[in-house]
């Protein structure tokens, strides 16, 4: 990190550069450098959670790649500040990638004008898979999604739900509970997660949704209970609850946590990339991280990850739409 | 009790003592870097304690909150530029104790103040912690409103001089805070589409360059005019009538702070404004207060710092945080493989009561640490004013752009600045303004949250007893005074009669 | 009120101060407007600013019919034209920090404005000192942030960082 490593690095870059001029013949997949400086993984959040998260990769990322992974955090309007600097600002070059939720590219866009496109970012690999769990109050009129649901029903508007903010992952997924069993819930905002599990452990409120991390520890301190987990199928690190499919809801909706580089980078970086990254995922320092974050680790390469994102903006249109939250 | 003994074996083992002592150590230098407060420090400083055990990592964590706070306090009485939302209030009358020559005794009042406060705060930890948690998560908007327009009422009783002009810079403060994203609907307010302002400003970029670059360009504005004589160092420590006048807010500033700190949406912010009202209420001089009370430094020091202490209880007892700074902390127990939650003071006990006895330890630490450091700190001012501007400009700029890795943050610095000097040309006193900032989104956020919740607002309020409690003594604060007035003209009047 | 000669006569600068708050006050109102305003059940996001703009407005109306008398501490000199200058081009400087900062990078616009600062500390256009004293700071800087906290600021992408 000294001046001297610096100039060091630079001279490097430009020796690679003159090599990749010099001759294409030359440049064969091998001559290609990949990495040749730190890489750095731009978190549009505030430090303390995704950045964690995108620090255990990067230690790992560190033993397979051979250079040191940095952890930037560039937070601001739901993650499209961090997004756009990526988008627009990094080089194309592999060595400055977005670790960031799926919203900048699936919520976001459909929100507000952006001063990018998701086409501006290609997706390099989904690593994370929530979950995000469902809680109530204790001594709520119900206990699972069967008796909410029928709850709820009965009394229209009357169960209340706090999220994490209006337009956000959790916002939108309380809605799209609602929808799916059709029923009529008031939505509650709050400024962040822990704040709404907090108002429901108080018994301010009656349902709370955030990441596992948050409201299954609530539970298993009987301050909370966890009534159904968003993900297609019981996540390996959360077998006792319930799913909503199981539950008779048809939703599953589990928020994508992933990396993207700038639209320009190369293929063969994306692929050595990804290749990196899924060794990665099973790495001591990821899997210590997603024990104690509750947090399902679960590798998918571009293309499935492409396909992932497509279908949630997809999903996320309409329902933005419905709720007055569209441009 | 077991606890807390077990607590004090784990803090008093010789390596957790260097952990607790060089977070304090590194947190008061970070802290003492205009610009750079607690939650800076911390994000700085988590990659650092990667490698160490889980209490070993958090002792040193919370020693370097600790530090950075108390360094946070100094820069707020020698330049005026408050580190965190926290020293605000500090800045008010510390700086003008500073600029009489009374920075140690300043400094010294704000050491010992949250020494007495920190080390109140563990205590109540160790001893009550449970029970009292039970009441903090009761609190629902309602009670946050409540608590909030007490903070607001005590924003009134600070205001001095021409009242309308007092009353103009509250509504400009809260207009201010509401820039930004709604909580609520998620609509842009006056962003003009940058989305920088998504999130509204920061209270740190506020209160910096309102207080800090604006007190700069007010003295650069003089370098012609006035011979920057640099100001006068004094004596270092505090006189006598310093101490006895200090005594009674550091013991009202520990409780009062302890218990704000404890909530929801309280904290050590919302604890120094109160205290800092308090205090003028209680004291024979208010006239001093905003021209360097030695109360006005006392209370509100002794109360954020002991708001500090209250604030980690919600964290450690239950695993919520509720601040900034303390779910930065909450991160910082996951890295280590910590789950904070309910379960956390049966499964982890050697965390929860490590930390609890650490604070203790640590306030030793931090009040040995800082009075010798006092006389480093003062010299500073010994510097001549037209060199250390430009430091000064530098720190603020760095700390401003770490915010969040973004050099638009530096331009809103520089808005505000010139914003504080432009208040201080039209003769505005700007404190009201800061001070109704930082209140009003949790305020506005609060009420119409409760409006949300409550289907019949009056029966709502009838059915939340902490709520109201906190109304009524808000409102006697309004009243007494009244009372008292019309007393006093009462006797007059009598006395003019019997004549 | 001293009565010294200054750029703001005093009985002008309390307008002035109630003309500005009338602005910001029939701004406000005008952008809240914009906003949804919602119902007293469900407040939207423009009922509280627009509350907040028209009491400001009223307030300045106020103070500009009736400014009151000065507060004590009103006997601080100005720093008259020269020391406005002075503020303005600090403020500049600032600005064009701000601005340049991710090109340039930190050491170089950090040595710029530092140089900047201390000539106008020193009232000269050109000194040897203040260069030094700009170098030694960025420097010092750069080392107390960068490398010995981490903060990254930003390498200059004028440099090909």
């Amino acid at each position: 990190m000294s001046g001297m490593d610096e100039t060091g690095i630079r001279r490097r870059a430009l020796l690679g550069g003159l090599a990749a001029t010099a001759g294409l013949g030359l440049a064969s997949r091998a001559a290609w450098a990949f990495p040749t400086q730190p890489i750095t993984f731009v978190v549009p959040y505030a430090p303390g959670s995704t950045d964690q998260f995108a620090r255990a990769f990067g230690t790992e990322m560190e033993k397979i790649l051979g250079k040191n992974v940095l952890v930037e955090t560039r937070p601001g309007a739901g993650g499209t500040i961090g997004a756009n600097y990526v988008a627009k600002s990094a080089k194309p070059d592999g060595h400055t990638l977005l670790f960031s939720t799926s919203a900048p590219l699936s919520v976001a866009p459909h929100q507000n004008q952006l001063p990018y496109a998701v086409s501006d970012l290609r997706p390099v690999a989904r690593v994370g898979l929530g979950p995000n769990v469902m809680g109530a109050r204790v001594g709520a009129p119900f206990n699972d999604v069967k008796s909410l649901v029928a709850y709820a029903k009965a009394n229209p508007e009357k169960v209340t739900f706090g999220s994490a903010g209006t337009g956000g992952g959790t916002h939108l997924s309380g809605e799209a509970f609602a929808l799916a069993a059709d029923i009529k819930l008031t939505h509650v905002p709050f400024p962040g997660a822990t704040p709404a599990v907090a108002a429901t452990v108080g018994g301010t409120i009656d349902l709370a949704l955030g990441f596992a991390q948050s409201i299954v520890p609530q539970a298993k301190g009987g301050r909370m209970v966890a009534i159904a987990q968003f993900g297609k199928t019981r996540a390996k690190i959360l077998p006792d609850v319930p799913t909503f499919a199981e539950s008779g809801v048809d939703l599953a909706l589990s928020p994508l946590v992933g990396i993207w580089a700038p639209k320009a980078t190369p293929d063969a970086v994306v692929q050595q990339l990804a290749a990196a990254i899924e060794k990665a995922a099973t790495g001591p320092a990821v899997v210590a991280f997603a024990q104690s974050t509750m947090t399902e680790v679960e590798f998918a390469g571009p293309d499935v990850f492409s396909r992932e994102i497509a279908e949630e903006s997809a999903m996320m249109k309409p329902l933005l739409v419905k709720l007055g939250l569209a441009k | 009790m077991e606890g807390l003994l077990g607590g004090f074996i784990v803090a008093l083992k010789p390596m957790n003592l260097v952990f607790c002592f060089s977070g304090a150590l590194i947190g008061t230098l970070i802290g003492v870097l205009p610009g750079l407060g607690p939650t800076a420090a911390i994000a700085m400083l988590l990659p650092l304690t990667i490698g160490l055990d889980p209490v070993s990592a958090i002792i040193m964590i919370a020693g370097i909150y600790y530090g950075a706070s108390y360094g946070g306090s100094t820069t707020a009485i020698l330049v005026k530029i408050p580190g965190e939302a926290q020293s605000v209030v500090t800045c008010l009358d510390g700086y003008k104790m500073a600029q009489q020559g009374r920075a140690g005794a300043a400094i010294a009042i704000a050491a010992i103040g949250s020494f007495v406060a920190g080390t109140v705060g563990a205590l109540a930890i160790g001893l009550i912690s449970m029970p009292l948690v039970e009441f903090a998560i009761r609190f629902g908007p309602a009670e946050n409103l409540s608590l909030l327009l007490l903070g607001f009422i005590v924003i009134l009783v600070l205001a001095k001089g021409n009242v309308v002009k007092s009353l103009i810079m509250i509504a400009a403060g809260l207009l201010l805070s509401m820039v930004g994203q709604d909580v609520i609907t998620g609509q842009p307010r006056f962003t003009l589409g940058i989305p920088e302002l998504t999130d509204g400003f920061g209270v740190v970029v506020v209160a910096m360059g309102i207080f800090g670059l604006g007190e700069v360009f007010e003295n650069v504005e003089k370098f012609r005019t006035r011979s920057m004589q640099a100001v006068p160092v004094g004596s270092l420590m505090p006189t006598r009538e310093d101490w006895k006048r200090s005594a009674m807010p550091i013991a009202r500033g520990s409780v009062l702070g302890f218990l704000i700190g404890l909530l929801p949406g309280g904290g050590a912010t919302l604890a120094s404004f109160i205290s800092y009202g308090v205090e003028k209420k209680f004291t024979k001089h208010p006239e001093q207060f905003g021209n360097g009370a030695v109360e006005g430094v006392a209370g509100p020091e002794a109360a954020n710092n002991a708001g500090a202490a209250g604030s980690f209880i919600p964290l450690l007892a239950l695993g919520l945080p509720g601040n900034p700074v303390t779910a930065l902390l909450l991160g910082a127990l996951i890295v280590h493989n910590v789950t904070p939650g309910p379960l956390m003071i049966q499964e982890r006990p050697e965390i929860f009561w490590g930390v609890i006895a650490s604070m203790y330890v640590g306030n030793v630490m931090l009040v040995l640490l800082n009075l010798p450091l006092i006389g480093i700190w003062v010299q500073l001012l010994k510097v001549p004013y037209r060199a250390l501007y430009a430091a000064l400009i530098l720190f603020m700029i760095i700390g401003a752009y770490s915010l969040n890795n973004n050099p638009v943050e530096v331009l809103l610095l520089l808005l505000f600045g010139v914003l504080g000097y432009g208040l201080r040309k039209l003769r505005f006193d700007t404190a009201p303004l800061i001070l109704a900032f930082v209140l009003g989104g949790p305020i506005e956020f609060n009420l119409r949250q409760t409006m949300m919740l409550a289907r019949d607002p009056l029966d709502y309020l009838m059915g939340r007893p902490i709520a109201l409690t906190i109304l009524a003594f808000g409102l006697l604060l309004i009243v007494l005074p009244m009372f008292s007035k019309v007393r006093q003209k009462l006797m007059v009047a009598r006395a003019v009669n019997e004549l | 009120m001293t009565g010294k000669p200054s750029g703001l006569t005093e009985t002008l600068r309390p307008r002035l101060g109630a003309v500005a708050g009338v602005l910001c006050g029939l701004i406000g109102t005008l952008a809240s407007l914009q906003l949804p305003l919602g119902t007293s059940r469900l407040l939207g996001p423009g009922a509280v600013p627009l509350l907040l703009s028209l009491a400001m407005t009223g307030l300045s109306l106020a103070l500009f019919v009736k400014p009151g008398a000065e507060e004590a501490d009103a006997d601080e000199e100005d720093g008259g034209l020269h020391g406005a200058a002075m503020v303005a081009l600090v403020a500049l400087m600032i600005g064009a920090f701000a601005l340049l900062l991710t090109r340039l990078g930190f050491i170089v616009s950090a040595t710029a404005l530092m140089y900047g600062l201390y000539a106008i500390g020193e009232e000269k256009l050109v000194s040897a000192k203040a260069l030094l004293r700009a170098v030694l700071t960025a420097l010092a800087a750069y080392l107390l942030f960068v490398v010995a906290l981490s903060v990254n600021m930003p390498a200059g992408t004028l440099w090909g960082y």
